[in-house]
């Protein structure tokens, strides 16, 4: 397990590239989806007025 | 094919029937990539030269091929947009813009954290290299016209006509490593007749490419949808629909 983490001394640079993608894939699902919920207050909001 | 394109120019039908495939795009794209990341990381042999360090190939390929599909997605969008004038095309090009941007800037970083360990260095101004950092400003400049003119129909035609004339670029990323001399390896696997990788890692690097490609129309579909509802807000299917909710 320890081995597999270690990526044969490349560590730093393999963990870090799967990173960043991880996080950008997933950030930016999270923004999409907050929009949809946000567009969806702001319409709700506009028929009290 | 060309009554149902008809009926998905409709923002209206569009947010239907797309509402039908997001969850399963999105069941697709974590099936995909669960798959792709366990057999590339865990199944797939080291390389002999690059040992554990090439593992970095099953998510900087798949992003680099993502920068230019999704460039060329834009810009047939736009081609679409300026003859037929179809609103759901010119929301496309402006997601396409957004969701390129993103994996340009992936195929960047991993590239340049892969180069380090191999190469030496984070970054040279070579063929491969530059090519695709222009490729970065093309979808920022496709950003940026949209921002800047407010009119989203005048915004999409400018758009559109910058993202169309960008294309020469893709080519030119495509065959830069054949026209110049680079430290960028050449290509793998888009050589058809005789792919130079094994498929133990041709088949990972595959699985992760189609998962990018599921995430790609999963996310767009999710952002052209939310695009629609926020331009269509003064109609009665979209006040109807808030209501409902």
């Amino acid at each position: 397990m320890q081995e597999f983490f270690h990526m044969g001394g490349y560590a730093f640079f393999v963990w870090s590239s799967y990173g960043l993608t991880a996080l950008v894939l997933i950030f930016s699902v999270i923004v999409a989806s907050r929009r949809k919920k946000k567009i969806f207050k702001e319409i709700e909001d506009s028929f009290e007025d | 094919m060309w009554s149902f394109l008809h009926k998905l120019s409709s923002p209206k039908y569009y947010y239907e029937w797309s509402g039908k495939w997001i969850p399963w795009l999105g069941a697709l794209t974590l099936i995909l990539m669960g798959i792709g990341l366990y057999w590339g990381l865990v199944i797939a042999p080291p390389d002999y030269q690059q040992g554990e360090g090439y593992r970095i190939i099953y998510v900087h390929v798949p992003a680099a091929w993502m920068s230019m599909f999704v460039y060329v997605v834009m810009a047939v969008a736009g081609v679409i947009g300026l003859i037929w004038k179809i609103k759901l095309a010119e929301i496309v090009v402006a997601e396409c813009a957004s969701i390129g941007a993103a994996f340009t800037a992936l195929a960047l970083m991993t590239g340049m954290l892969w180069g380090k360990p191999m190469w030496g260095t984070y970054w040279v101004w070579d063929a491969r290299l530059t090519s695709e950092l222009i490729l970065l400003f093309l979808y920022l400049g496709v950003i940026a016209i949209y921002s800047a003119i407010e009119d989203p129909r005048t915004a999409a035609k400018a758009a559109a006509i910058f993202a169309i004339v960008g294309v020469i670029n893709i080519p030119i990323i495509h065959y830069s490593v054949v026209w110049w001399n680079t430290l960028h390896q050449g290509a793998t696997v888009t050589k058809l007749d005789s792919p130079s990788a094994h498929p133990s890692m041709l088949i990972p690097l595959l699985i992760m490419a189609f998962a990018f490609k599921a995430y790609f129309v999963w996310l767009l579909f999710i952002r052209a949808r939310n695009e629609i509802l926020s331009r269509e807000r003064s109609t009665n299917w979209v006040k109807k629909l808030v209501a409902a909710s």
